[in-house]
């Protein structure tokens, strides 16, 4: 397996005394953050033109793809582990 | 964009499930029509899937008045570890929601990453160690890992979030 995190020495600090509540604004600002990369990402790309709702459609297709396999995956393994 | 309109979905499954009462146990029919009579449209027909034993269903969901397709999947806990991690289940507070959302106890989320096992899902495995690694009961998340068979990647993704540390309860 390769590299997954930064070392814990480089990798960004955590703040282990947040409630739940603030976990999940922090969750929040982070999606709400992801979809800023993602239109400045679109502005960069040589299709500039296409509308960002029909973009993220696409993205969001193919991420769904991905979600399939790794359902069809933990299924599997489920299954396994019992036997099947 | 996306951000809120998953959010919204996500708001609007909780409370469906909150109002229903769905129980695993419940006529299956009965859950799909509650689900379709809440405005999830099933992704395909039959929109139930079995792979083994394992069954699942898949959903979308068009929140307010977007033309954008949520996908909601509904993974059935019909084994034991399954019903175990829904007993083990914990409440947390959105920010604006009137009600609760369930969501899995740590440990069990760790080990369902474990079991997807992409490279995403195994980084998400190690960010959760590190982050939650002052109040997580180790001893049931190993002993959790085992019984579904990805010990040996609990112990791979420790060693990511924690490449000078041997993970507590270990022999060093």
């Amino acid at each position: 397996m390769g590299q997954l995190l930064p070392h814990p020495d480089i990798g960004p600090p955590l703040h282990p005394n947040l409630t739940s509540e603030q976990r999940i604004e922090a969750w929040i600002d982070l999606m709400e953050f992801g979809d800023e990369l993602f239109l400045a990402g679109l502005k960069l790309r040589p299709e500039a033109e296409q509308d960002p709702l029909s973009a993220a459609r696409e993205s969001y297709a193919r991420f769904m793809e991905e979600q399939d396999q790794k359902l069809l995956r933990m299924a599997r393994r489920f299954g396994e582990a019992h036997g099947c | 964009m996306v951000a809120r309109l998953l959010l919204s979905t996500l708001r609007h499954v909780s409370e469906l499930l909150n109002r229903e009462g769905i129980l695993w146990d419940r006529n299956i029919d009965a859950m799909l029509v509650a689900f379709q009579d809440a405005g999830l449209r099933p992704k395909r027909y039959p929109p139930t899937i079995t792979v083994g034993n394992q069954r699942f269903a898949q959903f979308l969901y068009q929140p307010g008045e977007t033309d954008f397709d949520i996908q909601v999947d509904f993974l059935f806990a019909e084994q034991p570890f399954q019903q175990e991690a829904l007993a083990r289940r914990v409440t947390t507070a959105f920010p604006d929601w009137e009600t609760n959302a369930f969501v899995l106890a740590c440990e069990d989320l760790i080990v369902f990453k474990l079991v997807a096992g992409r490279i995403i899902d195994l980084a998400d495995a190690a960010a959760l160690l590190r982050a939650n690694r002052n109040t997580l009961d180790f001893s049931a998340l190993k002993s959790e890992s085992t019984k579904v068979n990805v010990g040996a990647e609990l112990k791979q993704v420790w060693k990511e979030a924690f490449p000078d540390e041997t993970m507590p309860g270990e022999a060093v």
